[in-house]
């Protein structure tokens, strides 16, 4: 069975770009614009083997999803990764210390990003 | 529309001028007295010489042989009035900028339906062939199921001919042993002749007991028995050969068709041909099943399709530089922005008497400021080599980093 992977970004480009990535090799992609949006998919029962979520977003940015995921039951080891232009040291800092799994700077090759994908999530 | 920019009087407006000025005097000339006239035609030829030598000296000056042409300031207001049209100039090339972003937008989504379609497209004919290397599989699980059924008929069909043609062979033998009582005939002439010697003789010893009276009567008796027992064999002679003839009618016949029942090229030779055609077109699909190479081909189809998925992989991929161009341009349009803002202010405080430098923003404070909204190393690096200044040092973290 394919894992399931929910993308977060404000970019349509961005997501149309990494969910086609994700599909093609396997993944069943969600999607969500920002982070309220991704919340709410999540609150709505998605149980994803892996988010990915851009930081600087309307509404909510990365940084505060990740802390609201990581607070919420049965999402403590969903691991997560971050993909965004962010270059900012103290903001991948926080990142970490927040529990993200990774922190990817656009662009990254859809090589590269399917290599870490499933270094992440068991069994893909 | 005419330029706001400040300029002189032109040449025709001065020559204007002029006429006008002496048209007055000759206005005024009536019912003055000589010498204020004598005063007012000396003032005419001074104005008409005063304005000859201002053309002639602006003549000289258009040439450039008398140095730089005076430097000329542009009024305050018309200063204001030019900074105020730079709000359009700026929104059009915003607007521009917004516009490339649109259009490259959609050029990037009609991107991805066209590598999804090739992802599509290259599934599908991986799929197909799959179906085909299974349909292969069942095809070949049949023929060899019906091979080994053809096998096993094939040998009871063998099984069938070898008996066939032993029957033959044992048919054969049987005429011909058959054929071999024809023989018998001859010695049944042998016997009627014997049959008929011996009633000749019978006959001739009835005669000669006659002759011999009484003492010949039980000779006659003993002749008539030899003549009853000879004509008694002669009849089964008769019968024998009756016999024979019937056992052995059209017995040539049955040799000859036994005969051609025997041969290879009859029935069970046309067996043996369809047996090695059976086995002629096993040989010959085996072949075919191999030089086909469809496990081969199915993994290079296979493959094939695993490396369009790694090319369509890396071109999806390569999609998210127009998030990274969104974004810089984004920063440059604020940044046009905040330039418009500064510049209106810098209008506002040249109408503003009571303006103090000190409580404005300049823009290279604005310009410094900027760095602070960048979000990319990059635009930090070129940033500081636009002004000529030394970049800070990265970081050293790398593009990807695993926690």
């Amino acid at each position: 069975m394919s894992k399931t992977i929910l993308i977060v970004d404000d970019s349509a480009t961005m997501t149309m770009s990494v969910k086609a990535t994700l599909e093609m090799n396997g993944f069943t992609v969600r999607t969500a614009s920002d982070g309220m949006q991704a919340l709410a998919v999540l609150k709505g029962g998605l149980k994803p083997d892996l988010i990915i979520t851009d930081i600087n977003m309307p509404n909510m940015g990365g940084l505060e999803l990740i802390r609201n995921i990581k607070a919420m039951a049965g999402f403590r080891f969903t691991p997560i990764l971050t993909l965004t232009t962010e270059s900012d040291a103290g903001k991948r800092d926080e990142g970490k210390r927040l529990g993200a799994t990774g922190w990817l700077v656009k662009p990254v090759s859809g090589t590269d990003l399917i290599k870490v994908v499933k270094q992440v999530v068991p069994g893909a | 529309m005419r330029n706001p920019i400040f300029s002189p009087p032109s040449f025709s407006e001065l020559g204007v001028a002029a006429l006008a000025a002496v048209s007055l005097l000759g206005l005024t000339a009536y019912g003055i007295d000589a010498p204020t006239l004598l005063w007012m035609g000396v003032a005419s030829v001074g104005l008409v010489g005063a304005l000859l030598l201002l053309v002639l000296v602006r003549g000289v000056r258009a040439t450039g042989l008398l140095g730089k042409p005076p430097v000329r300031h542009m009024p305050r207001q018309a200063v204001v009035q030019e900074v105020r049209e730079v709000t359009p100039y700026l929104t059009v090339l915003s607007g521009q900028l917004g516009g490339a972003l649109e259009e490259t937008h959609h050029s990037v989504e009609s991107l991805v339906k066209v590598l999804d379609a090739v992802y599509k497209s290259s599934g599908q004919q991986y799929e197909n062939i799959r179906i085909t290397e299974k349909n292969s599989s069942d095809l070949s699980a049949v023929f060899k199921e019906k091979v080994m059924v053809d096998e096993q008929l094939s040998s009871i069909l063998e099984m069938f001919a070898e008996r066939q043609e032993a029957n033959a062979r044992a048919s054969v033998e049987r005429i011909r042993r058959l054929q071999e009582v024809k023989g018998l005939a001859s010695l049944v002439d042998v016997i009627s002749n014997v049959a008929q010697q011996t009633n000749f003789l019978a006959i001739n010893a009835a005669v000669e007991a006659a002759h011999a009276g009484d003492r010949g009567r039980g000779f006659a008796v003993l002749a008539a028995e030899i003549r009853q027992l000879s004509s008694r064999t002669a009849e089964a002679a008769v019968a024998i050969s009756q016999q024979i003839a019937a056992a052995t009618d059209g017995i040539d016949q049955e040799l000859e068709e036994a005969m051609v029942l025997s041969d290879k090229d009859s029935a069970t030779g046309n067996m043996r041909k369809v047996l090695a055609d059976i086995a002629e077109m096993q040989e010959r699909f085996a072949t075919t099943y191999d030089q086909m190479q469809l496990v081969q081909m199915i993994q290079a189809v296979r493959e094939g399709h695993q490396s369009i998925v790694g090319q369509l992989t890396d071109a999806s991929g390569l999609i998210q530089f127009h998030d990274v161009l969104r974004q810089r341009v984004e920063q440059v349009q604020d940044a046009m922005q905040e330039l418009n803002v500064h510049l209106q202010t810098v209008a506002d405080q040249m109408q503003d008497k009571s303006w103090n430098p000190e409580e404005t923003l300049g823009l290279r404070q604005r310009l410094d400021a900027q760095v602070s909204q960048y979000v990319m190393a990059s635009q930090k690096v070129l940033h500081r080599d636009a002004l000529g200044e030394v970049a800070a040092a990265s970081d050293g973290r790398p593009a990807i980093e695993l926690f």
